[in-house]
């Protein structure tokens, strides 16, 4: 349980960190000075000491939604080991379909706070964020599905044992899981707002999926869904290292020295995910809003073939 | 209660609803206001009993139906008419809708008195009320195949004027403000009722009757002991009939039409305990104890081509319900979509009971079913009473009229917030934890896949499909509802300066949070109710073991030793509070450390207009319907067809219903064939006359003679 605190602790205090990284990574790859990999906590710290205001027509809806997508995200890093895998059943709540409708209920809760303050944009921006969760939701539940399946379990955590215990060749050499692995990579750059789908660095909020309905927070609201937003990124990134990377993870069953070694190599693994993506998005520019679902609906027929391939694996074998 | 025997309460109970019925016509015509009171007194009363009772029983424990014969009616015709003999019988089940009807109803009465106040002639719709749950109650605690008929035409009946609601209250308003169209639409809701409602009872009624055939009698214990076997051209028949008659009561797809046509036209607060119990009570139900009692042994493809209609039944649902453009449209649209998510449930048990060795799982899959429906009863009572007081302050349920109402009556908003973030499905809230249960179910239906045929696979996959994009999509469609209602700026001046003050009544305002508490309550204590209602499936699939969903109230576990060959699942809504909490209440607080100021809205510097500025419905699923196809451009044009299936979005766009078209072409084919059928039959010639009576005179010699001959 504890090991679970330290890491979620973690996880919620290191997310401005990761974004920051992005954020330079990106300005180099444009060889730009860019911002220091630390402005993010220099932004939220700026923007927590200002006095919000709220559209006249916005109700408690609005005030409350920023709180509510936070406290999602920020549960998710605590079901969810980040640098060290303890024994089995002790996950507090790590269910991947309750994971799943975790996400969910911070995009209602942020689709919702769009229509409440009752400006033009937020609507709009209401609309493609549930658009979006419309296109991923059912990506999201084949590859519960796939990984039950293949599992026999929804727990996030067994989930990841048992790919530990497979080894590298178990995972890697496992055409359903790499399919999965494609199709987790896409869904994660459309619910995490990245390029293709989502350009986050566009100073055009209007045309962007949430970042439409922010238009109307400040202070410190406007800083827990910035905070949200860098934790839903590095979420994606953790769940995707942990499960097609997790013999990274320390573990009890190793000695100390390399559980050690294993922990400090945790930024490094996650940096070298943040290089990787700071690269792929300089290369690429945003799809048209409509043209989204093509991206969309590939990762869930990738997802829905990996489904089939466990199950005519299970007719082979 | 030992003085009380179950003869004695039936009859009291009953008698309450008689009296409801016949005191709010007859008080009614002298002094309406409380003529509708005694008869929604009663049916309070009535529904208590109801309710009590069957809690009470729940409690108790043993499936009971002895002692219970009521009639001889008419002395000295004992044994000679079993059909006269009203056996009653009540088990887990039956007692499972008769606590939802009881509760609801008793809900939706103590709601009414304040609700039905400003309506005209309220007395009527009281005491018809009384009627209707009367049948329904009746409905479910018969034992034959002659009552269950009766209880069922009886429903239809007590509805069917009901329907008229809009009709008569368009009839009370001044010609001018009426238009034809209007009038049309609410006359068509009755028509289409009463037409959908008898197709139903007729194929059932079908049903029904060769089963008794093939029984040794009519009574509900010989249907039980029915001899047919899974693999009889007989019993995949009587499946098909029934399946078809009682989906078509139940609203499924394809025959899902009839619903958006017709509830939006009852008074809403009826409206209520139709969408949430009701449609259930005559479809569900009735699937439940032909097809899991009465049929023997299902076949595999039975629990599959109920599975696959499940899963079509929602994802159409939710798509029409993205269409609907008033609340009450809109709501009775995701009542389809409910009835799908419940009907997978059920749908998988019967497959499982057929292809499966693990009977837990079929145990675990109509374990799901049966909490959707308990859900569903709860908070879709919770958004139709919420809608009922929206209506009451607002006189209008379009929903791009509303808008803002969450800062003028927080009390009705916040529950129908409540309700919508459950039916949404999301937790910590009831829906989610259906939604999850069908699901594992669902997944841990996989162990089907190992041995089963490919079709099974096929309709497993294209159901959790169907399901995913159908949760997706009522997240979207709630998100618009509420939005365009309760949230934002008023969109329309007219309905402010029309608005009355101040939230609803305290007896309205305490329905909705009971409902609003249970939803939470159901929620965050899955244990508890589950761990009750899998003893419905314990009874209904004999020799199945039990099915225990873990132990503590708030941890549903689905472990490698309930039978489930491997597969474990958990969860435990305590430790998910337990996480969520903590940086919740963090998050709070250090937003709501420095006191908010006011701003305008941002509009690019124009001025501020709310009504015109905020998105609508139409456009807010403008991107799904991009996507999905089927957008057309222009208004709606008069449409002279028996079923509308042109469904305006916005003012310059529409979308067609494919099934509606269906239905709108097959009964214009229906007519004209008809006709000319009529009009060669009928040609007016003295002759031909007398042929036919000539015709059935020999068949009327042929039949007595050939049953002579037989007997």
């Amino acid at each position: 349980m504890l090991t679970y605190l330290i890491q979620g602790l973690v996880f919620v205090l290191s997310a401005p960190l990761v974004v920051g990284t992005l954020h330079w990574a990106k300005a180099r790859l444009q060889r730009r000075q860019g911002p220091s990999p630390l402005q993010f906590y220099r932004d939220l710290l700026k923007l927590a000491g200002k006095r919000p205001v709220e559209p006249d027509s916005a109700s408690w809806v609005f005030a409350l939604a920023p709180v509510i997508v936070f406290a999602c995200y920020a549960t998710l890093g605590f079901v969810m080991p980040q640098f060290y895998l303890p024994k089995a059943g002790v996950a507090p709540a790590g269910d991947l379909l309750l994971v799943l409708y975790v996400l969910g209920l911070a995009r209602l809760a942020l689709g919702l706070a769009g229509m409440d303050a009752g400006a033009p944009f937020g609507g709009l921006g209401s609309s493609r964020e549930l658009f979006v969760h419309v296109l991923a939701e059912p990506t999201l539940l084949f590859v519960v599905f796939t990984l039950a399946l293949k599992q026999q379990t929804t727990d996030l955590v067994q989930i990841i044992e048992q790919h530990y215990r497979a080894g590298f060749l178990g995972i890697y050499a496992d055409p359903p899981l790499l399919l999965l692995l494609l199709s987790m990579a896409v869904l994660a750059a459309l619910e995490a707002g990245r390029l293709p789908f989502d350009n986050p660095d566009t100073h055009l909020e209007l045309t962007m999926f949430g970042k439409a309905i922010y238009l109307e927070y400040a202070g410190p609201q406007l800083a827990l869904l910035e905070w949200a937003e860098a934790l839903r990124l590095t979420f994606f990134l953790t769940l995707l290292l942990n499960l097609f990377g997790p013999w990274l993870l320390a573990s009890p069953q190793n000695g100390f020295l390399v559980n050690l070694a294993l922990i400090l190599l945790y930024p490094l693994k996650l940096l070298v995910l943040i290089l990787g993506l700071a690269l792929w998005e300089a290369l690429q520019v945003k799809t048209q809003l409509r043209a989204v679902v093509t991206p969309a609906l590939t990762a869930l027929a990738i997802a829905i073939i990996a489904a089939v391939l466990v199950v005519a694996e299970s007719y082979l074998l | 209660m030992g003085w009380l025997d179950g003869r004695t309460f039936a009859l009291l109970t009953a008698g309450l609803y008689v009296l409801g019925a016949v005191s709010g016509v007859l008080v009614g015509t002298r002094d309406q206001k409380w003529g509708t009171r005694l008869s929604l007194a009663c049916a309070l009363a009535g529904s208590l009993l109801v309710a009590s009772g069957a809690a009470r029983f729940w409690l108790v424990g043993e499936p009971m139906a002895q002692g219970l014969t009521f009639l001889p009616l008419v002395p000295g015709l004992e044994g000679k008419f079993p059909a006269l003999n009203l056996d009653l019988y009540v088990d887990r089940l039956a007692a499972l809708f008769l606590l939802l009807t009881g509760l609801l109803s008793a809900g939706v009465a103590l709601y009414s008195f304040a609700w039905l106040a400003d309506q005209r002639k309220p007395h009527r719709i009281a005491a018809f009320y009384n009627a209707f749950v009367l049948s329904t109650c009746l409905l479910l605690v018969v034992n034959d195949v002659y009552f269950f008929l009766v209880a069922l035409e009886c429903i239809t009946l007590a509805f069917g004027y009901l329907t008229l609601y809009r009709h008569n209250r368009l009839l009370e308003r001044p010609a001018v403000a009426v238009s034809v169209a209007e009038m049309e639409d609410a006359k068509r809701a009755f028509k289409v009722y009463l037409i959908a409602s008898h197709a139903g009872v007729v194929l059932v009624s079908v049903a029904l009757i060769l089963l008794t055939l093939l029984a040794p009698g009519a009574s509900f214990d010989d249907l039980r002991r029915s001899p047919l076997s899974a693999d009889s051209l007989a019993a995949g028949v009587i499946f098909l009939l029934a399946l078809l008659g009682f989906g078509i009561k139940t609203a499924m797809a394809p025959f899902q039409s009839w619903m958006g046509l017709t509830h939006p036209y009852l008074a809403t607060n009826v409206h209520a305990l139709v969408s949430s119990v009701i449609i259930k009570v005559a479809g569900i139900y009735g699937m439940i104890r032909v097809f899991f009692e009465f049929l023997g042994p299902p076949a595999w493809w039975w629990g599959w081509l109920l599975l696959v209609l499940a899963g079509l039944t929602a994802l159409v649902g939710v798509f029409s319900a993205i269409t609907s453009r008033d609340l009450k449209t809109a709501l009775a649209n995701h009542s389809v979509e409910n009835v799908g998510i419940i009907l997978t449930g059920i749908g998988l048990a019967l497959l499982l009971v057929a292809e499966g060795d693990v009977p837990s799982l079929a145990a675990l899959a109509m374990t799901a079913g049966l909490y959707h429906l308990l859900n569903h009863a709860l908070f879709k009572g919770l958004l139709f009473l919420g809608t009922a007081a929206i209506e009451n302050r607002t006189h209008t349920v379009e929903l791009e009229r509303l808008g803002g109402l969450i800062r003028r009556f927080p009390w009705t908003s916040v529950t129908f917030l409540v309700g919508a973030v459950a039916i949404a499905g999301f937790p910590p809230l009831n829906g989610f934890i259906s939604e999850w249960l069908t699901l594992q179910a669902l997944f841990a239906g996989q162990h089907l896949l190992h041995e089963a045929r490919t079709w099974v696979i096929v309709g497993l996959f294209g159901v959790l499909l169907m399901l995913a994009l159908a949760f997706g999509l009522t997240a979207l469609a709630f998100v618009k509802i509420v939005g365009e209602a309760i949230l934002g700026a008023p969109r329309s001046p007219s309905v402010l300066a029309q608005e009355r003050s101040g939230d609803v009544p305290w007896a309205m305002r305490g329905v909705l949070g009971i409902l609003a508490v249970l939803c939470l309550l159901l929620g965050v204590l899955p244990g508890l109710v589950a761990n009750e209602l899998t003893r419905i499936p314990q009874e209904l699939l004999a020799g199945g073991p039990a099915l225990s969903l873990g132990t503590t109230a708030t941890t549903l576990t689905l472990a490698a030793s309930t039978g489930v060959p491997g597969y474990t699942a958990q969860l435990s809504m305590l430790s998910f509070l337990a996480v969520f909490a903590p940086p919740l209440l963090l998050a709070a607080l250090a937003s709501a450390r420095r006191r908010r100021a006011q701003g305008p809205v941002w509009t690019c510097g124009t001025p501020y207009r709310p009504e015109a500025m905020q998105i609508r419905g139409g456009a807010f699923a403008y991107l799904i319907w991009a996507w999905a196809g089927e957008r057309r451009r222009g208004v709606v044009e008069a449409q002279d067809e028996p079923v509308p299936w042109q469904l305006a979005l916005s003012d310059g766009r529409y979308v067609r219903d494919f099934f509606r078209r269906v239905a709108s072409v097959s009964i214009r084919r229906l007519l004209a064939a008809s006709q000319r059928f009529g009009d060669w039959f009928q040609d007016g010639d003295i002759r031909h006359y007398l042929a036919y009576l000539f015709i059935v005179f020999v068949l009327v010699l042929l039949v007595s003679v050939l049953a002579g001959g037989l007997g």
